[in-house]
């Protein structure tokens, strides 16, 4: 069983999006709720879509079981629909987590999959870089190593996405 | 080029290099540390070791890497002739060197290692001597160096290639699952374990996502369907039969309470790290035959289930597990004691997925939905009470009445639920 904080976060994460969710979506979510602060202690690396917990992975199978979540394969058979399950309302999270996610939610819980998948690609690959180069060229190179991770998205598409996160300070 | 026999694949071969790296102490300290901990003191022929086991996952990621190569792998991903070439050795160095960082009795004994996992070890030791100056020397030829074959072990990974590999030798069906379900039946001679593994591997192909065009993952054909369940349902049986075994359980226990006693942390530095395995810790035990977990180790006289669940539980029956538990710490204050918890979901697909492509469209689907075997296996959850064989008795009668009486409807679940 997952510690009580990230279940409560999870299950709050997935409640106050606005959109269906797939297991990429909700890694992402839990990704950026992670980076404005909820302690989750999730370790994420590059993996398909973006960054990806293996451990988080593994939470969303348990919580499945427990009843906690739904974590159902779409009618389509191709991904995942997950939703709240019978015992999630036992899990609530403490206040002060909670306009953090909140926060999280109103930022990208109408985001498109791609975009979410984007986003977080372009703040894990920020979070690497910004020690590594002068301060001048951390947006070139994040861009262009974005670009080589994915390579099915235009150059538009991801200074979009930088300029989003800029805008809104999480980067 | 040099061979070496395997029980699993036959023959494996290794260029000059990777002989080399095999030659080395830190590869070879794997030949003492057994892939199953005391998993041998229950299936005796359980001795294998973790260094046929990391040869054995080099070959396994070598043939899924040539299947893709053969379906179409160099031309979706825009790879030309030296970078598969290059890509081909990277993944076989990364996969020769995955557990290099592992703690002596394999799983048993990680929780020594300074708050990290064994594969932060073995990126450590990849970056070291002598590995690091091995490795390198396929910089001239194949621009490979060691801090690339360490990529694959860090969080902080950039390179598609590299995440891309990855997934063969430590994904969903990989080459580390293949090598040691396969290897570990065969040794324990639980013959439930095995499954065609040609077939898997000869069914591997590459599709495009389809909400995620130009992006290409691995899949199964149809035809690999059934060698997939086989794999599945092998694992299933593994963890049932072996992995969770109550026998092992209790030794495990029993290692990881004496090694907090005598041995605390393995040591940070490499050199002596690499001294650590499991004939150290047995010499240790030797010397501390005294200590109770010590004795019951060398002869083989391990704590006993006194009480155990059933191996797939329900809300209400973990509930009164969590009851029975602090009900057996009143009871029975003074007498040692231990609570296991059996937890795995050996047949689930957890990442993003895993897919099948259809016999009638072609199109992929997920593996759930494609097959009712694989569907309708439950997740393991077992728990379990483990005392010494004099206190099983009053153990279990305790526990097989507490249960009873707590079950579901009964007056003891009301009173211990207010």
């Amino acid at each position: 069983m997952p510690q009580d904080l990230r279940v409560a976060a999870i299950v709050e994460l997935v409640q106050n999006a606005q959109a269906r969710l797939g297991k990429t979506q909700v890694q992402k979510l839990v990704y950026f709720a992670q980076q404005c602060g909820v302690p989750l202690g999730y370790k994420y690396e590059i993996y398909h879509y973006g960054p990806y917990s293996f451990e988080l992975a593994h939470d969303l199978g348990s919580l499945d079981s427990l009843g906690v979540l739904n974590v159902d394969s779409d009618p389509g058979g191709f991904g995942f629909d997950i939703s709240v399950g019978k015992f999630a309302e036992r899990f609530k999270v403490e206040p002060r987590y909670q306009k953090k996610i909140e926060r999280v939610t109103s930022q990208f819980g109408l985001n498109t999959p791609a975009q979410l998948e984007v986003k977080a690609t372009v703040h894990f690959v920020h979070s690497v870089v910004k020690d590594q180069v002068a301060a001048s060229k951390v947006k070139s190179e994040v861009i262009q190593k974005v670009r080589a991770l994915k390579p099915r998205f235009t150059d538009t598409f991801i200074k979009n996405c930088y300029s989003d996160l800029e805008q809104s300070r999480w980067i | 080029m040099q061979e070496v026999r395997d029980p699993v694949h036959g023959f494996i071969y290794f260029n000059e290099t990777e002989m080399e790296i095999v030659n080395t102490a830190v590869f070879q300290r794997l030949r003492y540390i057994r892939q199953l901990a005391f998993t041998h003191l229950v299936y005796p022929g359980a001795e294998h070791s973790r260094f046929a086991h990391s040869m054995g996952v080099m070959e396994f990621a070598t043939k899924m890497f040539d299947t893709l190569a053969m379906k179409g792998l160099a031309r979706v991903k825009k790879w030309n002739k030296a970078r598969v070439k290059r890509n081909r050795q990277l993944l076989r160095l990364a996969a020769l060197l995955h557990d290099t960082g592992h703690a002596p009795f394999s799983h048993a004994s990680e929780e020594l290692l300074h708050g990290v996992k064994h594969e932060e070890i073995s990126r450590r030791f990849i970056l070291s001597e002598p590995i690091a100056p091995l490795i390198n020397k396929f910089r001239k030829d194949l621009s490979i160096t060691a801090d690339d074959v360490a990529s694959f072990f860090s969080a902080t990974n950039l390179d598609p290639d590299i995440a891309f590999l990855k997934e063969i030798f430590a994904g969903e069906i990989d080459a580390d699952k293949l090598d040691y379900l396969y290897r570990d039946s065969l040794f324990t001679g639980v013959h439930y374990g095995r499954f065609d593994y040609q077939r898997l591997i000869q069914s591997l192909c590459l599709i495009e996502d389809r909400d995620d065009v130009g992006n290409f993952i691995m899949a199964i054909e149809h035809g690999g369907l059934h060698a997939l369940e086989a794999m599945v349902l092998a694992r299933y049986f593994m963890f049932t039969q072996v992995y969770f075994h109550k026998i092992r359980r209790a030794y495990d226990h029993h290692l990881l309470d004496f090694l907090k006693k005598y041995v605390k942390k393995y040591p940070p530095s490499l050199k002596e790290y690499v001294k650590c395995d499991d004939n150290v810790i047995f010499s240790l035990m030797r010397e501390h035959f005294r200590d109770d977990d010590a004795r019951r180790i060398l002869f083989r006289d391990p704590f006993v289930q006194s009480f155990t669940t059933p191996e797939h539980i329900d809300a209400e029956q973990r509930t009164r597990f969590s009851w029975l538990r602090e009900a057996i710490g009143r009871e029975f204050k003074g007498t040692k004691i231990f609570f296991d918890a059996a937890e795995g979901s050996p047949h689930k697909f957890e990442k993003i997925g895993t897919y099948v492509l259809s016999p009638s469209t072609a199109a992929p689907s997920l593996v759930q939905a494609e097959s009712g075997i694989i569907r309708s296996l439950q997740k393991i959850e077992q728990y379990r009470v483990f005392t010494p064989k004099e206190s099983k008795e009053k153990v279990h009668n305790f526990c097989t009445q507490f249960w009873s009486d707590h079950a579901v409807g009964t007056a003891g679940a009301a009173a211990a639920s207010q």
